[in-house]
């Protein structure tokens, strides 16, 4: 069964060397069997390859954060510090750092002489006491509104999906109403919509893209 | 545009630097085919459109990753299989998926209208697994050991998945293609 020996899907893609090419094209022109084998499988594998290519329904764009000028920069890099600054968590967590070695550090200068009498080591306590709280006073609010800051940041940035995804909806409706031509004058809202929507994922584009800074060397 | 011309191997360093608009000119190179290669493995418009933002946007925050800029391709399809594996894997399997938009036969004429729209009905009775390789090899150019690596799997299976695929298509081709053959041989 010499017809057997050829692998005519592999002629259609074209993975066969020329070699092996040329040997099918031989054959093909004496057997009429193969040639219709051959026609058929070239038919699937074109049909498959004229599938035209899809538009996407918008461009996709990133954008740098508008003033921010650091992605488009040299670097991508942040200093350690602004890191630290741009992390709600661990700015935090650095704020109660600091809190404890003002604590400690307060403790340890107050600290009472071993010959102190009772009563004035009392007093002393009460004084380091007041100090401390003194300094939790001053330094929790300034921590806390740091951290709450980032919070509500991040919240923002997680809240502008569910946001897009309502805008979505509604230009899906609107789309529809227009291909049906029920309504002329929806034109200048569907074009506001889209307007709209387009700028709001740029937004999501902005935060998603300057809180995923590349990430170096893994 | 001199920017868009410029070519891969220098756009995908700049964008590794953190260059924006470099990323975007690789972005507008790329977005069609893999807006088109996601939509052919989750036939819903909105989800092709929402996986490929994804993927673009993981390319951006890994692209330190990529060591040689010429597998910039690839690479970018080993992402996006991920990104629809992951989704995929997240839907339910109970929820049949949307059928596919219209509007793309028109390269063709009202003959490849009719074979366009079998090749889609028969790209439908393939595997999962069947239909991204034959995409991938036949729709996308890509050779088996490109598809080897973006899918990670050796190139011997992915060959095999692709002509059993083939068989399973020329299957349910054959009446439009042989019907068409037989106008034509009238004609």
């Amino acid at each position: 069964m010499e017809c057997a020996r050829f692998d005519w899907k592999g002629y259609a893609l074209g993975e066969l060397s020329a070699a092996e090419t040329a040997e099918c094209d031989r054959h093909v022109h004496a057997c009429e069997r193969c040639r219709v084998e051959m026609g058929r499988w070239q038919t699937t594998v074109a049909s498959l390859r004229n599938l035209p290519q899809v538009e996407p329904p918008r461009r996709i764009v990133f954008v740098p954060e508008p003033g921010a000028g650091s992605i488009s920069g040299s670097s991508n890099e942040d200093p350690w510090w602004r890191r630290m600054w741009n992390s709600g968590p661990q700015l935090g967590f650095a704020s109660a750092s600091v809190l404890a070695l003002a604590i400690l550090a307060h403790g340890l200068m107050a600290r009472v002489p071993a010959a102190l009498a009772p009563a004035q080591s009392a007093q002393m306590e009460a004084l380091i006491h007041e100090a401390a709280m003194k300094e939790v006073d001053r330094l929790l609010p300034q921590a806390m509104d740091a951290a709450l800051n980032r919070a509500m940041d991040q919240r923002l940035r997680t809240e502008l999906r569910p946001a897009l995804a309502g805008l979505k909806q509604q230009l899906a409706q609107e789309e529809q109403l227009h291909a049906a031509g029920l309504e002329q004058k929806r034109d200048a809202d569907l074009k506001a919509i889209r307007y709209a929507f387009e700028r709001l994922e740029q937004r999501l584009n902005y935060a998603t893209l300057s809180s995923a800074r590349p990430q170096g060397g893994e | 545009m001199i920017l868009r011309e410029a070519d891969e191997r220098d756009l995908v360093p700049r964008a590794q630097k953190g260059d924006v608009e470099a990323f975007n000119v690789l972005v507008s190179r790329w977005e069609k085919r893999i807006y088109s290669y996601l939509l052919r493995l989750s036939p819903d418009a909105g989800e092709a459109f929402d996986l490929s933002q994804e993927t673009f946007l993981k390319a951006f925050q890994n692209l330190k990753r990529l060591d040689a800029p010429e597998r910039f391709g690839p690479w970018l399809y080993r992402i996006a299989h991920n990104e629809a594996i992951s989704f995929l894997r997240r839907r339910r399997p109970e929820s049949d998926p949307p059928e596919q938009s219209t509007g793309r036969s028109t390269a063709f004429g009202m003959a490849g209208v009719e074979i366009s729209l079998a090749v889609q009905q028969a790209l439908k009775v393939l595997t999962a697994e069947q239909r991204e390789s034959v995409v991938l090899k036949v729709c996308e150019g890509f050779k088996f050991e490109e598809i080897a690596a973006i899918l990670d799997t050796p190139a011997s299976t992915i060959k095999s998945r692709v002509y059993s695929a083939l068989e399973a298509m020329r299957g349910v081709l054959a009446p439009v293609t042989d019907a068409r053959d037989a106008r034509r041989t009238e004609e």
